[in-house]
């Protein structure tokens, strides 16, 4: 079964998303859970969002639709995630829109290495939460 | 690819742009993450300058008068412009930056023993 955690940073991106006014954003986690529900972990290795690879590890910046905006994936949102090569490990770093009051148009690679150093300390400090997708 | 000043765009025209800048994204987006900084050498200056021109156009677009008979379209544009800025920075960033980044590539062996473990 595939394990999916997920950083403090994730959880309050994606808390902002839904709480925003009007529920401009409302279908965030709802796309999230579409995207893996039922979804081998070889799928979620090979995609040509893939970003960096290494050690066993590869990061992918996931393009999600928005279907309650009706925005394709080129418009709708963008998961930022790690995923083990070895394990059936999945770790959910940031997320945010392509449009909207909340646009943000790419990630540097300092905000991944940012996501990336926030991910080491909290799976040091146990404080990687779950993220059940089944619900 | 056509390229006019706002006040002689018609709505066909700017119609005409977005489908192939659509067809353009999905071209390079296809093979976004096999191409190497030789081949962006070849091709980068020009997919930056285009891309600079459509931020440019949707600008001067949305400052005039025909603004709101072109609104779909112009929407259409922004979301083209933000595609494409978003393809061009990820190949800069993790085609090319990336693999020269020690202190990136560092971060991410030490998350992928967290990952592993």
């Amino acid at each position: 079964m595939i394990c999916f955690e997920t950083i403090t940073h994730f959880r309050e991106r994606l808390q902002a998303l839904m709480d925003y006014k009007r529920s401009v954003y409302s279908g965030a986690e709802t796309e999230i859970k579409s995207a893996f529900k039922g979804v081998s972990i070889e799928q979620i290795r090979q995609n040509r969002d893939m970003i960096l690879m290494q050690d066993d590890s590869i990061a992918i910046k996931l393009r999600l639709p928005d279907h309650r905006q009706r925005l394709s994936k080129k418009d709708g949102y963008r998961l930022i995630y790690l995923v083990s090569m070895i394990e059936e490990r999945v770790a959910f770093l940031d997320i945010y829109p392509k449009r909207g009051p909340l646009q943000q148009l790419d990630i540097p690679d300092e905000e991944l290495l940012r996501l990336l150093s926030l991910y080491v300390q909290e799976g040091n400090n146990d404080q990687l939460q779950f993220f059940d997708i089944s619900t | 690819m056509e390229l006019a000043t706002p006040g002689g765009y018609s709505v066909s025209q700017l119609s005409r742009l977005n489908r192939e800048l659509d067809d353009l994204y999905e071209l390079i987006y296809a093979d976004w993450n096999t191409i190497t900084e030789q081949d962006y050498a070849v091709f980068g200056g020009q997919f930056q300058l285009l891309v600079n021109t459509i931020k440019q156009l949707y600008d001067d677009c949305r400052r005039s008068d025909a603004h709101c008979q072109m609104k779909g379209e112009l929407e259409r544009l922004g979301m083209n412009y933000s595609a494409l800025y978003e393809l061009n920075s990820d190949i800069v960033n993790f085609r090319i930056k990336a693999p020269h980044n020690a202190e990136l590539q560092s971060m991410m062996s030490k998350a992928s023993k967290v990952l592993n473990r």
